[in-house]
């Protein structure tokens, strides 16, 4: 693998105390450019595995190479500082002189160029999320890591934060990882699609998402019913709230 | 500004006008001697002032406050966050707690004028003791309750350990911290006195001490009235718009 690229070799991880590890023998690489979502089962260990990616977790048998500099990442929560405004949450990120102004852009491209004074308590959900996703922008990071980022989110709002995602990916061209259960959401966003399942988890099927951008939503779902087909078993247990 | 504001507003003055208006009514129930009434304690309290007398004592004794409050906030800060960040110091430590928490503030006083001898060093020091254990504990309320979440996010973003600390970190303990510094404050208005009255030649406390001697009523209610005015004054021009400016978030 070349040196920008994130390369995940789990052999173990176990919580400790626990006799079945979580994850084993577990391979993922994630070359520059590339948006790869990972879909599986709750409980199934995706957010442990972005939790080993991001460095969170270094209690694992295995090995993790990851691009330069720090990740943009977003939680499943914001996560931002309920005592900063909306600006000063991208700034805490940011180095340099013009912190401020990168600040500023990244929020107004993200539709709060009005909203940059108010505290996170005084933001609805989806303005939470969006400045959460500004603050993972901002750094201007060679890689996305993205844990459920619009998980509980009403269907319009989500939708409206994927395109902006979209549209702000393939303009940086960041390497992106996120995790969902959400199959019409990995469909819809991903060049690639790895599915993880079993007990302890490891890689069911890695597949190529060979739809041409922009993908119409029925597009998207002619293509998940086609795949769920083929691999009747692929989302066991997943597929409650689709 | 709203009519239910400005009644907020004008509520601890008023009380404050109610508290005079009760005293006025007690004293001239009292004979004079027990209770002066509180236009002669004014009067002594301008004679007191004019001879620069109180302004020296009470100086002299705010002093000794700020010292002892900041000896005590910092390094009960301190202590307070290591014990919640570490559980096994935190066990070591915990014994020492309880015992400090309840040892009497009059063992402390007289152990440390014994130990460091009649000096301003070891008053302060005396204060602080008696207080350090509170902070400790409140704070560390504090340390054990702040949020992994967000401490992990800037983690991930890799943030250097100061921008972390300082403002990811600290400000999640500033609640406990203001609330550890007003009920020390509170403590340590009144111990300074004590520790004043035991081994000090200068001071509201000493002041008092001589004034008790005298059996002079009005002396002594002339120092407390300007003790709980600077009281009110640093509570109200310090303490809360400090408090509305760090944690005015919450609301």
């Amino acid at each position: 693998m070349s040196g920008a690229a994130l390369a995940l070799e789990v052999r173990a991880k176990r919580w400790p105390g626990a006799t079945q590890p979580l994850l084993a023998g577990l391979r993922l690489a994630v070359v520059p450019g590339e948006f790869v979502a990972l879909v599986g089962p709750s409980g199934s260990g995706k957010s442990t595995l972005l939790g080993l990616a991001a460095g969170l977790d270094t209690d694992f048998d295995g090995r993790i190479e990851r691009p330069p500099g720090a990740p943009g990442v977003v939680f499943q929560e914001p996560r931002l500082l309920p005592w900063l405004s909306a600006l000063d949450n991208v700034r805490l990120v940011l180095h340099g002189a013009d912190d401020e102004r990168r600040a500023r852009d990244w929020l107004a491209a993200m539709g709060l160029g009005e909203a940059l004074g108010r505290r996170p308590g005084e933001l609805s959900g989806g303005m939470q999320r969006r400045v959460a996703l500004a603050r993972a922008f901002a750094i201007a990071p060679r890689w996305l890591l993205l844990d459920e980022p619009f998980v509980s989110l009403d269907a319009p709002v989500a939708a409206g934060l994927r395109a902006l995602l979209l549209e702000h990916w393939q303009a940086t061209r960041a390497l992106v990882l996120l995790v969902t259960h959400a199959l019409d959401e990995a469909l819809a966003l991903a060049d690639r699609v790895v599915f993880l399942g079993g007990r302890p988890a490891r890689v069911l099927l890695d597949h190529r998402v060979g739809l041409p951008r922009p993908r119409a939503p029925a597009a998207v779902a002619r293509h998940a019913a086609d795949l769920l087909a083929a691999h009747p078993g692929l989302l066991t247990g997943s597929l409650d709230h689709g | 500004m709203p009519p239910v504001a400005a009644i907020d507003r004008a509520l601890r003055p008023l009380s404050l006008l109610a508290l005079l208006l009760l005293w006025q009514l007690a004293a001239s129930a009292a004979p004079a001697a027990t209770l002066p009434p509180p236009l002669a304690v004014g009067a002594r309290l301008w004679v007191y002032t004019a001879s620069g007398e109180l302004p020296y004592h009470l100086g002299v004794t705010l002093a000794r406050v700020a010292a002892s409050f900041a000896l005590a906030l910092t390094l009960g800060t301190a202590l307070g966050i290591a014990l919640g960040a570490w559980p096994r110091l935190d066990r070591c430590c915990d014994a020492w707690l309880v015992v400090g928490l309840n040892i009497p503030a009059l063992v402390t006083v007289i152990l440390c004028y014994l130990w460091f001898g009649l000096n301003d060093v070891a008053a302060v020091l005396a204060v602080a003791l008696n207080k350090i254990p509170t902070v400790v504990v409140t704070v560390r309320e504090g340390a054990r309750a702040a949020d992994r979440a967000l401490l992990d996010m800037a983690r991930a973003f890799r943030l250097p350990r100061l921008r972390t600390f300082a403002r990811v970190y600290l400000p999640q303990l500033y609640p406990y911290v203001f609330a550890a510094a007003r009920g020390g404050l509170a403590l340590i208005w009144k111990i300074v006195l004590v520790v004043e009255l035991l081994g000090r030649s200068s001071g509201v406390g000493y002041q008092l001490s001589l004034l008790f001697q005298l059996f002079d009523i009005a002396g002594i209610l002339a120092y407390t009235l300007a003790f709980a005015g600077v009281v009110l004054v640093v509570e109200g021009a310090l303490l809360r718009p400090l408090e509305r400016r760090l944690l005015g978030w919450r609301r």
